[in-house]
Formats: C-alpha cells, structure tokens, sequence
C-alpha cells in the first residue's frame, strides 16, 4: 500500500517540476502556485508512505533504494523549510526535478534487502542515519543553489539577460541560500561522522572501518570545511564558492551511492 | 445612441498640432461646460495630455455631434479646422470602447506600459464627473476602462520590466544585490544620465552616495543635492573599495579604470560584487574588467541592449493585454445592448409573469375543492391586476425609450426589479 503511495507522491512531485519548469518560460503567475500546492501534496503523501514503512519495518532505510527514497524526502522537506524563509518559490524549479530523480531512481532499483548487518537494528543507527539524510540533502539545496547562481550569473555576465534573468532571484539571496543550506549541512555532517564512528565502535571495536564510504565521507567532510573556510575567512564568494558546492555535492552523491556500488565495505546496502 | 471617440494623439498628429489643442486642467470644467451647450452630446468627458487630446461622448446623431466637436475646438483654440481635422479620428461604437480600453491600459501610450496614462485619465473623468458632464454609459465604461487596466497591469507583463536606462540599471542593480538598502553608490563625474540613475537609486533605499569630480566645488553640489559626500578626484580611488555601484561618467579622453585596477578593488573589498556603470562615451572603464570574477560591468550600449530585450518583452505581453482587451469589449458591448428597451420589457414580463404562475400555483394547492370555473376565475383575476399594474409603466417606458434619456429609465428599470443580463 504505501508503494502505491509513492508512485502517488512521486507522479504529484513530477506534475510539480512541470509547473516549477513552465513558470521558468511563461509569465503565468497560477503555474508557480499550482507548482508549489503540488510539491506539497507530493510531499505530505510521501511523508505518509515514510511513515507508514517505518512502522511496518521498524529499521532505518537498508537498501539503496529505500534510502534513495528517505533522500529525497529530506531533500523535499529542507527545500520547502528554505521556501517559507526566502519567499522565493522558483528555487523550487531547480530542487524539485533533482526529487523527483532521487525518488524515479529509487522506485527503479531493487527493493531487495541483502543482509542486515547487526548494526542496523539498534539506536545509534537512528541518529547516524537522520544527521546524516539531512546533512546530503542541505548539501543538496546548497548545490541548487549554486547552480542558479551559475545561471544567473552567466546571465549578467552576458549583458543579454534572457528569460532567466528574470525569474531567477538575486545573486544575493543564491549566494545567501548556498551558505545557510552549507552552514546547515557541515554541522550536521560532522556529527554523522561522528555518529557514524561512535557506531562502528560499539559495533566492531573500532571508529574506523576504513570502507570506501567512510573514507569518501571523510574526504568530502575535509572539503566541505576547507569551501566553509574560505567561505566565511578567506572571501571565497560568487562564482568559485558556487562551482564549489557542486563539486563537494558530486562528492557526496559518490560518498553515498559510488563507493557502495564500486567499493564493498561495512556500509554495505 | 452611440459612445464616440473624438480626438488625435502623438500618432496621428506632431506636437505643433497637439499643443495647439491641449486644455490644461483648470481650463477642462469650463471647456465641458461649454461643450455641453451642443444639443447632440447627452454625456462627455475630455482627456488632454501631451500626447492626446481626446474627447469621449455619448450622442445620439454622430454627424452633428461631430460638427459641433470640431466646430468647439476650431473656436476655442482661434484655428482654422483645415489646420487639424485632418489629423482627427472618429471611433464608434465597438472600436470606441476599445480606443478607450488601450489608453488607460496605455497599451496606446508612446512607451507601452506607462505609469502615467491611468492615472491622467481618472483626473480627467472625475473632472468631468464632479460637474455632471457624464451619465450612466460613461461612468459604467471608464469605471470599466479602469478595472480593465488593473487587469492588465496584474496579467500580463507589460509594466513588468524595465525600458529607460536608469531604470535598467536599477533592475540589474537589483539582481546582483537584492535589496538596495545600505547599499553604497559612487558617482564619478556628472551628467544627466548618472544624476538621474542615482536619484532613482536613491529612491530605492540606497544609503551612501559618494560624490568624485575633477572639480571640486561641482562634487560639493552634487553631493548636497543627493545627501551624499564628496571626495577629492584624486583620492577617489581608496573610497572605491566602500562603493559597491559605481557610476562613471567623466569626460575623460581615457580610462580612468584599468582592469588591474579593478582586481585589486576586488581583492580588497573581498570579493564582495561591485557593479559598474559606464556610461562615458569615451569609455571609462576598461571592459576587460567584466572578465574578473564578481564584477559586472554594463555599458551605456549594454543598458540599451538590455532596455531593447525588455521593450520586446513588452510587446510580446501587448499582443495578451489585446486579447484580454478585446473580451472585455465584448462585455461591455453586450452591457450596452441590454440597455435598449424590447430585451428589457421581454425580460420583466417574463419575470412577472413567472411569478405570477408560481403564486397561482400555490394558492390553487391550498384550495383543492374548487370547481373549474373558480379556479379559472382566479387565475384571471392574478392576470388582470399584473397587467393593469404593468400597463402604464410599460406605456410610459416606451414612450421615454424614443427620447434622449430613454436609456436612464432602461437601467433604473433593469436595478429596481433585478433584472440580469442574458
């Protein structure tokens, strides 16, 4: 019942993103709001299906797909946190296909549990999990963000401001939006790492496992401090903190799914 | 019966004519007065700004009336009518409701889009209307006109984008920092264009306004003027890095900004973006200087470009406001046409006359035990008093029908027994 549910919510996040992308070449001010109550509804269901899955199984996510899924619902739910605060709804148009290809993905992959490690079945993976679900999708509205800034910025830069230019905000509030969505998801990132060490401890005897998802994890945890860095003291801003935020989002999308389908190890899904 | 559009505005005439016949606003109550005294015009209001001078009348013989207009502004002006007839539409009917539409959605203005027409415009017809020069079809249609042009305003894009440069660069200011507020702007030299795109930043909450000029005592005024502070031309460079527009517009033969100037301005202000105008013809400010990371510098052909892509837009959103126009017209139009008496007698007769069936109907059901003939005696007798009720007013209102002021009686008949619109 609750697969019924999220091809519900993904089919109302997808009519969304055509709202969202139509709004972007239409001057038609219904599209973006019909956009907005679509992702919601979409959301609010997948929020039902989630639900309802964790208290059939009773465990985190354990397979790529049922992760993929949490993903994008925690991508969802930054964006629309972001939405009330910046009163912008078009930074949906660029969030909201990136959901919809997380949950698209996640329905296509197998639904298959391989083996529950032990370590799935006890508290700490709870908090492990969720910091770090939300930390990748802060980095995910922070690499959204970077993208638009990238656009609009191309847009001045071209002295031929096109439609784009139009709709898309301020360079400001872009650059704004990528450094909350950063400062939000380095703290929550380290302490899944944490977290994450803290488990491996009790489980296996050692904070670190050295598997590929743990060391890329710890990469992109290097990279994003050094882009918060220069960000904050070393006025790293615009163009080159932007491209940056893609690159480190690159990293975490290979921290998650790469290094688990290229590299065994303890996070085996 | 007919609403008329008398006039000519910057497209059919040049400004020698339009001037000639422009009446400023203190003279519009007594020019109404005096257009009143023609027997044709049963209702009229006047609009003169400097690109139009129009008159919209409702009359009831268009030949007359429109020998009476021009007849009026021959004599008012001292000119002979061979010097501007020409120049002179005349719109009836459909066509007027539609002229009337466009120019208060100033989808007629010079500029498409302007702010300034509807607001002219509802001067105009409150004048009129303050001395009871209007009646019920022309306040109906230019209350109508003024919905229509909000319409157009919220739904279509036509006053959306900027199409002057100061205005541009206001635009493009805003896309690169947001909010204008506490924002520091920095005028090197003068003109009109620079003062006139600083007013309008001002306007938009900037804070500082810095003021460089070679010479001195000139940045001192301009300073005053925009409550900002003047600095010597030679020590405008440290203050650069505390702009973050900056507005050039030297009279200089060469660059006063080279691009390595630039990158160290950057570097000191922390990458914090700076947004260049240059408006200099010779230019300024090297354009190499686009080329480095958080600056964007625009040049006066660049504003224009920028102004052409929005003017196109603007067209593109006329061809909806058009459409959303011609719907209205056709509203309007029906509106008008249920003025006319038959549809209007039609309609109250069948009214009555379901009410006095559905009356009937439910006395009859509260008196079963009648034989036939009582029960068609007092279906006659609801018959005859609707009928002798409605004879005299029905007489009366044909009879006013055929009379100028026939179509007052219409529409107060239409409100007071709820008549609807087919």
């Amino acid at each position: 019942m609750e697969l019924g549910l999220l091809y519900l919510a993904l089919l109302l996040y997808l009519a969304a993103s055509l709202g969202y992308l139509g709004s972007l070449t239409a001057r038609q001010p219904m599209l973006l709001r019909a956009a907005g109550l679509l992702a919601r509804s979409g959301f609010a269901l997948h929020t039902l299906a989630l639900a309802i899955y964790l208290y059939q199984q009773g465990r985190p996510p354990g397979n790529l797909s049922e992760w993929l899924s949490f993903y994008a619902w925690a991508t969802a739910l930054v964006y629309l946190a972001t939405e009330v605060r910046y009163e912008s709804k078009v930074i949906g148009s660029f969030v909201i296909p990136l959901v919809v290809l997380l949950l698209a993905t996640s329905a296509a992959l197998p639904k298959t549990i391989e083996s529950l490690t032990p370590p799935l079945r006890n508290i700490g993976v709870w908090a492990h999990v969720i910091l770090t679900l939300l930390g990748n999708a802060a980095f995910a509205l922070a690499c959204c963000g970077a993208f638009m800034y990238l656009l609009q910025e191309r847009q001045l830069k071209s002295k031929q401001p096109g439609l784009l230019f139009h709709r898309l905000p301020s360079l400001k509030l872009l650059d704004d939006l990528c450094h909350l969505a950063l400062s939000l998801g380095f703290p929550l990132l380290t302490l899944g790492l944490l977290s994450g060490a803290l488990l491996a401890h009790s489980t296996w005897g050692t904070f670190v496992t050295w598997d590929g998802k743990q060391i890329w994890s710890i990469i992109t945890w290097v990279f994003y401090a050094a882009l918060l860095h220069g960000r904050l003291v070393g006025g790293w801003r615009g163009r080159k903190a932007a491209i940056l935020s893609i690159i480190g989002f690159c990293g975490v999308v290979f921290a998650s799914l790469g290094a688990n389908l290229v590299i065994r190890g303890t996070h085996a899904f | 019966m007919d609403i008329v559009v008398l006039g000519l505005s910057h497209k059919t005439a040049p400004i020698e004519i339009r001037e000639r016949l422009h009446i400023s606003e203190s003279k519009l109550p007594e020019a109404l007065e005096r257009l009143g005294t023609c027997e044709y015009l049963l209702e009229r209001m006047t609009l003169s700004t400097c690109n139009r001078v129009e008159t919209y009348a409702v009359v009831d013989d268009l030949e007359g009336a429109r020998r009476s207009m021009v007849e009026f502004m021959a004599d008012r002006h001292q000119l002979p009518r061979e010097s501007f007839e020409p120049s002179l539409y005349l719109l009836t009917g459909d066509e007027a409701i539609r002229h009337v539409f466009r120019v208060a959605s100033s989808l007629d203005a010079m500029v498409v889009g302007e702010a300034q027409i509807l607001g002219q415009v509802k001067t105009a017809y409150g004048i009129a209307r303050a001395q009871d020069a209007t009646g019920v079809i022309l306040n109906n249609l230019m209350e109508t006109a003024f919905h229509v042009a909000k319409r157009v305003r919220t739904e279509t894009g036509i006053a959306a984008s900027a199409v002057s440069i100061p205005t541009a660069a206001i635009e493009l200011a805003r896309k690169i920092f947001g909010d204008l507020k506490g924002r520091a702007v920095m005028l090197i030299g003068a003109g009109k264009m620079s003062e006139l795109s600083a007013k309008h930043l001002l306007a938009d909450g900037v804070g500082a306004v810095i003021v460089a000029n070679r010479n001195f005592d000139r940045a001192v005024e301009l300073a005053e003027r925009f409550k900002g502070r003047p600095v010597r031309y030679d020590a405008a460079k440290a203050d650069m890095v505390r702009a973050d527009i900056i507005i050039s517009s030297t009279g200089a033969p060469h660059q006063i900004l080279t691009k390595a100037d630039l990158e160290q301005i950057i570097v000191q202000r922390r990458n914090r973006p700076i947004f260049l105008i240059d408006i200099a013809v010779p230019r300024d400010i090297d354009p190499a200087a686009n080329e480095i990371d958080n600056v964007y510098l625009y040049d006066i052909d660049d504003l224009e470009g920028v102004v052409q892509a929005n003017l196109r837009e603007r067209l593109r959103e006329a061809e909806r406001a058009e459409v959303l126009i011609d719907r209205e017209v056709s509203k309007f139009a029906r509106w008008l046409g249920s003025l006319t008496v038959v549809p209007t007698i039609v309609a109250m007769r069948k009214k009555v006359e379901s009410i006095r069936e559905e009356e009937l109907r439910r006395a009859l059901a509260r008196l079963p035990d009648l034989t036939p003939e009582e029960r068609q005696a007092v279906s006659s007798l609801t018959s005859a008093i609707v009928n002798k009720i409605l004879h005299d007013p029905m007489t009366e209102l044909r009879r006013q029908s055929a009379l100028e002021d026939g179509h007052l009686y219409v529409d107060v008949l239409r409100r007071l027994f709820a008549i609807k619109d087919e």
